[in-house]
């Protein structure tokens, strides 16, 4: 073969590659953080066109939304990670031989957990910790938002990996123990690399679930978006409601689409 | 040498392998084949311990490996399983690199050994190497299994249904092939499969198994058939056992004659005109310069001047060779103008012819000999007939 239609090989490999990454091309990658720049530049041009008071200029100042939404993205990143921390590892140890009665059990859990309402769990989790001495209403409430979410968003994260692990082909998994692996090395090496895009799923799925519902870890005080919201009502100003939905929409379409990127990049190559 | 002894695996009830006692000789290939449930996988996977046995014990090269570490034991076990069981989500090299890492060779070692056993399995590994799985055909896949078992270059072998999957043709060449590795490497193999052609075509020794891994009969396919064990071994050989016997024999088992009357292109014409003039049969045998076969000529027209000695007329089609089965014999028998095919030596020189005739007596005597040796183990058996 000569150099050129070596290189033309290669080239027709690369592209065929990046079809199967699930199309991962440029038009797609900058969809969705245009659409939402898009959004947030005609609800900026609007708002700035309307006549302001001053409620609202104290409200919607650039420092205390960008304030809000770091304590949003504190709230609903601490909780997703609290979620892939112990989701994970709990959706491994059901999948081992022994363990598995425990499955429906954990599953039902987590179902309550989530349809018990996260606003629930986190007055609870609220209630309980302001008591404890020593605490902060602040703290407290912070707290508490990130355990509620973390409840509410445990089941789409447990039921990918115990989906993710399930699916892997039991003969695959039957040559690599008749091959001599352990069952730690036939873990890592085989059934965690070969589960990663259904686990993916169910993580980005628990992220999008996280930054859309933390509005409500206003109510606790833990502050976040839903602040804003709750400013427009009480003050009865549909400019401040707008923005506060508009920024919610805005970083929850963004987890998304940052989830479907690593998605896509952490996808083991051969699949 | 794996050597399994009252060997029995039960779920529950149902005794799936049923106090099975076998011995696989060093360097055979032996064949497991029996109707479907009949217990050839879990008798397979006994072996490597994938399944744990109820009872019994299992010898590999004299030690008993019942109880022994699995992954250890494992390493030291090729394993060759249906849909080749590839890592989809690691590259061919990866794949047949498995074993070696575990074993924790060197990197220089292992690249070394994956080149090696992907050209032993005819990849190309410049162009498959760097592949995954799904972007090889189910044929080149299943190389890719053979190779990664054998990557440490284990004294065992395992494989369950290993070319099951793929279409006939496919199948004939993987079997070829692993016919052709195995002649190189001789291993230990224990190799299970639902097709009796394959059995009869890969296995030194074939053992016919009933319900729980019952054994009906044990012995070569030579004599297996020629001399089925009873119904259920002939139910399982099916029909066309005579041609199945000529499919396993080969041309430099029969005898050949050199009584056909043939002459050569570069014969002196007074010779060739000295022996047209004696010859009586019907056709004779052109060969070339270097005593190839040519083609067959009508005696009566060469005498007459109607067709030359250097004519090049129809050439003879397909010439047979030591390795060739008696299958392709007979075939060539049947198409043959004279009624003989003619066999040559390795450099393609004219051999000799071998008749139908002969083809009918080795089989009688195939039969005979398989039925001596039957009574003789059945005397030293001491049992008068039920073999198990
Ligand atoms: N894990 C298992 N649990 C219960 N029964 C099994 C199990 N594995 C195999 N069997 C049963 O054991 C018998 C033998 O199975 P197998 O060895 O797979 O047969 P073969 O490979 O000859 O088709 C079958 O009746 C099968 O249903
Ligand atoms: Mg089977």
């Amino acid at each position: 073969m000569n150099s050129a239609s070596a290189r033309a090989g290669t080239r027709r490999r690369a592209t065929a590659q990046g079809s199967r990454r699930g199309g991962l091309t440029w038009p797609l990658l900058v969809t969705k953080p245009l659409v939402v720049g898009a959004a947030c530049l005609l609800t900026y041009l609007w708002i700035d066109g309307q006549e302001l008071g001053f409620t609202e200029r104290g409200l919607l100042n650039a420092s205390r939304l960008r304030r809000l939404t770091l304590e949003h993205l504190d709230v609903a990143l601490s909780a997703t990670l609290i979620v892939v921390a112990t989701a994970i590892p709990l959706g491994i140890v059901l999948t081992r031989p022994g363990w598995r009665s425990l499955i429906v059990l954990a599953t039902i859990g987590a179902n309550i957990a989530q349809a018990t309402t996260a606003f629930g769990a986190m007055v609870l989790i609220f209630l309980q910790l302001i008591e404890s001495p020593g605490s902060t209403p602040g703290g407290a409430g912070r707290t508490a938002a990130i355990l509620g979410m973390a409840a509410y968003a445990f089941l789409p994260v447990l039921r990918g990996t115990l989906t993710g692990l399930d699916q892997v082909d039991k003969q695959t998994l039957k040559a690599a123990r008749g091959m001599g692996m352990t069952g730690w090395q036939v873990l890592r090496r085989v059934e965690l690399p070969l589960a990663v895009p259904i686990m993916l799923a169910g993580v980005r799925t628990s992220l999008v679930l996280t930054v859309a519902t933390t509005t409500i870890a206003a109510l606790v005080g833990a502050g976040g978006l839903g602040v804003l919201i709750i400013n427009g009502y009480e003050s009865d100003r549909t400019t401040i409601i707008v923005a506060g939905f508009v920024a919610t929409a805005g970083i929850a379409v963004l987890a998304d689409w940052a989830g479907a990127v690593v998605e896509r990049f952490l996808r083991p190559r051969g699949l | 040498m794996i050597r399994l002894e009252s060997l029995t695996k039960r779920y529950g009830d149902l005794r799936a392998v049923d106090d099975l006692t076998l011995e696989v000789p060093a360097g055979e290939l032996v064949v497991l084949i029996g109707p479907s449930g009949c217990g050839k996988t879990t008798t397979l996977e006994m072996v490597n311990r994938l399944v744990e046995p109820t009872s019994g014990h299992i010898f590999l090269e004299g030690k008993d490996v019942t109880r022994v570490n699995v992954s250890t034991l494992r390493r030291r076990i090729g394993y060759v399983i249906q849909q080749s069981g590839l890592f989809p989500h690691m590259t061919i090299a990866d794949n047949v690199a498995t074993v070696p890492r575990l074993l924790r060779w060197e990197k220089q070692r292992t690249v070394e050994r994956v080149n090696e056993l992907l050209a032993l399995v005819g990849l190309d590994s410049a162009t498959h190497a760097t592949r995954y799985p799904r972007e090889l055909s189910g044929g080149q896949q299943q190389r890719v299994g053979v190779a990664r078992a054998l990557a440490a270059d284990p004294p065992v072998m395992l494989m369950d249904e290993p070319f099951g999957a793929t279409d006939p043709i496919t199948r004939e060449h993987l079997q070829d092939e692993f016919i052709r590795i195995q002649s190189e490497l001789r291993k230990t193999i224990v190799f299970v499969t639902h097709d009796i052609d394959e059995a009869i075509k890969m296995g030194d020794r074939i053992a016919i198994l009933g319900e729980g891994s019952y054994i009906a009969q044990y012995d070569t396919p030579e004599h297996i058939l020629s001399a089925p064990a009873n119904e259920f071994v002939e139910g399982f050989l099916g029909e066309g056992l005579l041609l199945k016997r000529l499919q396993l024999a080969r041309v430099r088992d029969i005898e050949t004659f050199d009584d056909w009357p043939k002459l050569r292109l570069d014969d002196e014409p007074a010779v060739v005109q000295e022996t047209l003039r004696h010859i009586s049969r019907e056709w004779v045998l052109v060969l070339d310069e270097q005593a190839r076969p040519r083609r067959w000529a009508r005696t009566s027209a060469l005498r007459e001047g109607t067709d030359r000695l250097s004519n090049p007329g129809e050439p003879i089609q397909t010439v047979l060779q030591d390795e060739f089965s008696l299958q392709q014999a007979l075939q060539e028998m049947l198409i043959s103008t004279s009624g003989g095919a003619v066999v040559v030596d390795a450099d393609g020189r004219y051999r000799g012819v071998v008749y139908i005739e002969t083809l009918n007596r080795a089989v009688r005597s195939m039969r005979a000999d398989a039925e001596d040796q039957l009574v003789e183990v059945d005397r030293a058996a001491g049992n008068g007939g039920a073999r198990r």
